[in-house]
């Protein structure tokens, strides 16, 4: 179990953490999201023992990694932003050292070896020299570094940045797969990965928790916000006011015409109404041909102002 | 502290600066030896094993550059710090990989004694190779200070550069010891200046003007006191610091042929207090970023 008590970071005079608590409980997998700077890096390096908090703890299992570091650090793997991998060495010559550095029985180092590369795909490599390598494959090796020695907690900073489309999807049915026997950390950018991934969600901004809830309950919150990417074939006046018609509809933008005789629109709705039908059948009623609705993801910026602003009104 | 060890010593020859230092070190000290040595026919071997602390001076930096510059940049320390192993572990296992590759390196090197000393007919043994633990001893503290000059800098080629400056001003200390006066004036503006860089340091560490300014006025006292009862005791006081001081005075003892205590200690002691602030260094970079 991770317990985070009032953890704060402070650099100067600027907060990276700024106040932090949460508790994973064994087994769990939790998505840490949040935009640049808003300080999952630092919340991970205090977790990992790399870093020490200005105030607040953190406990693994209820001790605090100050108080036994090594026995804390044990129970850990720890793939961090960049991957610490040695380019001079080859890739088995590195989980060698690895598997030292964490105190592998030599019986078991072998076995150990071969299991984390098969797992992570990488027994292919084992010959090659890590400088030698392309970043997926460096990311990879360092995922296998954190596997080494089979620890209780995984936290994995960002684990498929650099990766091609095929691998994303291979590393997060890894972590699915990890999450069964283990406790994970894992953050991202993405909320649709966090999403597939994890069974909680924890949001940070600005070294700030907003958020923390299940995927379900984060994204039923956040459907208020509707806005609808619509391409109608008029010209804009009409198209604007065609819209404009329709209730329900709160703001009409007009985004340009990207071929002749359409508009682009960008549509915005009031809370919890989902107005795709009475859009279809205004645009239907008026005659001019519906070309294109899709609704627009919420960028990360909106969803953390979303949230924000849902936290105030609780 | 022995898979530190083991990587380490293993990466001074994965990576290229193993073999320069030792390349370096014996090309160097070779051409000495032919210049110096055999073209003036001079006659004591230990007298060349004296310029070898030069080449020491040189090589050193460029041994220790990387220890933990290179990890800071390329983010690897990030594996070692967050592994189960003591920071003191980490430090040590640096430490003794880099002397590993010097002892190595005056193993080759003694080579050149032993051919040499077929051909030599006033060459001792013993007076040899107490040099060369000499020579071995001087290069571990070359090496403490070099590998705490890398904790304190990400830059491989800053921390090379600061640790021949450092190297540098140590010699000089020795240079200077002979050349300064011995003067009671000296001696006296020497107290002072010491006397002043501990009041600095109590006030930059305790914050507390009230027993900086009590420890200024003990110290000027006690300074004022001992000059009117005996102005002597000042006469040459900063030569024999210096040379107190002077790790190449050490050395010459062991040129000499000769091993006291005290410089075993000086030596072994100078090694210990940089290792020993190296493993500050390193937890302290955790709380301050
Ligand atoms: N060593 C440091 N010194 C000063 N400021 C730092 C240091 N490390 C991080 N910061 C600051 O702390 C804040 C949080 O950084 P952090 O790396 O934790 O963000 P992050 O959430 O991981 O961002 P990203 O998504 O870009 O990885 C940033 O504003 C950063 O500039
Ligand atoms: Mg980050």
């Amino acid at each position: 179990m991770i317990e985070v008590r009032n953890l704060t970071k402070i650099y100067g005079h600027h907060h990276a953490v700024d106040n932090i608590s949460f508790k994973v409980e064994d087994g769990e997998v939790l998505g840490f999201l949040g935009p640049n700077g808003a300080g999952k890096t630092t919340t991970m390096n205090i977790l990992t023992g790399y870093i020490s908090a200005t105030s607040g703890q953190a406990l693994i299992d209820g001790v605090d990694i100050l108080d036994d570091p090594e026995g804390v650090k044990k129970k850990i793997g720890y793939l961090p932003e960049f991957p610490p991998v040695y380019s001079e060495m080859t890739v088995s010559e590195y989980l060698d050292t690895v598997c030292k550095l964490k105190k592998i029985k030599e019986s078991e180092r072998k076995k150990t070896m071969e299991a984390v590369m098969e797992v992570t795909r990488i027994a292919d490599m084992r010959g090659r020299l890590i400088a030698n390598l392309s970043k997926g494959y460096k990311q990879r090796v360092g995922l296998a570094q954190a596997l080494v020695g089979d620890p209780k907690i995984l936290i994995l900073d960002e684990p498929t940045v650099g990766l091609d489309p095929k691998q994303i999807i291979e590393i997060r049915s890894l972590i699915k797969g990890l999450g069964k026997k283990h406790t994970i950390i894992l953050s991202s950018h993405v909320l649709a990965e966090v999403s597939a991934v994890c069974e909680r969600i924890i949001i940070i901004n600005k070294g700030k928790l907003v958020a923390d809830d299940t995927p379900d309950n984060l994204s039923r919150q956040l459907q208020g916000a509707n806005r609808l990417q619509i391409r109608i074939a008029a010209p804009e006046k009409q198209a604007i006011k065609i819209i404009r018609d329709i209730p329900g509809i709160v703001n009409v933008q007009f985004q340009g015409s990207r071929e002749a005789g359409t508009s682009d629109l960008v549509v915005e709705t009031g809370a919890d109404l989902d107005v795709r039908k009475t859009v279809f059948n205004g645009v239907a009623r008026s005659g001019y041909p519906l070309l294109m609705m899709r609704p627009l993801d919420m960028s990360l910026e909106e969803i953390f102002l979303k949230v924000t602003h849902l936290d105030k009104e609780v | 502290m022995l898979a530190v060890f083991e990587k380490e010593f293993k990466g001074y020859f994965r990576s290229a600066v193993g073999s320069v230092f030792i390349g370096l070190f014996l090309l160097v000290s070779a051409g000495i030896f032919v210049f110096g040595y055999l073209l003036n026919g001079v006659v004591a071997y230990t007298a060349y094993l004296s310029y070898l602390n030069l080449v020491l001076m040189i090589t050193v930096p460029i041994l220790t550059m990387k220890t933990f510059s290179e990890e800071r940049r390329t983010k690897t320390d990030q594996l070692l710090l967050t592994s189960p192993v003591k920071a003191s572990e980490i430090v040590l296992g640096k430490y003794f990989a880099a002397v590993a590759v010097l002892f190595i390196t005056l193993l080759l090197h003694s080579l050149d004694a032993i051919v040499i000393s077929f051909f030599s007919i006033n060459m001792y043994f013993l007076d040899v190779l107490v040099a060369y633990v000499g020579l071995f001893l001087v290069g571990c503290a070359y090496i403490a200070i070099g590998v705490f000059v890398s904790s304190t800098t990400d830059n491989q080629v800053i921390s090379a550069i600061i640790t021949f400056a450092v190297l540098l001003v140590i010699y000089i200390i020795q240079w200077l010891s002979t050349s300064v006066t011995s003067s009671v004036t000296t001696g006296i503006v020497t107290c002072a200046v010491i006397a002043l860089g501990i009041v600095v340091l109590i006030y930059c560490t305790t914050r507390n003007k009230v027993a900086s300014v009590c420890t200024a006025i003990v110290c000027a006292l006690a300074i004022a006191i001992t000059a009117l009862i005996n102005s002597d005791i000042y006469a040459g006081l900063l030569n024999s610091m210096l040379t107190w001081l002077s790790l190449i005075e050490r050395f010459t003892e062991y040129l000499k042929g000769s091993v006291s205590i005290s410089s075993l200690i000086y030596l072994l002691s100078l090694s210990f207090v940089f290792v020993y602030m190296t493993v500050y260094q390193v937890e302290k970079r955790r709380w301050v970023g």
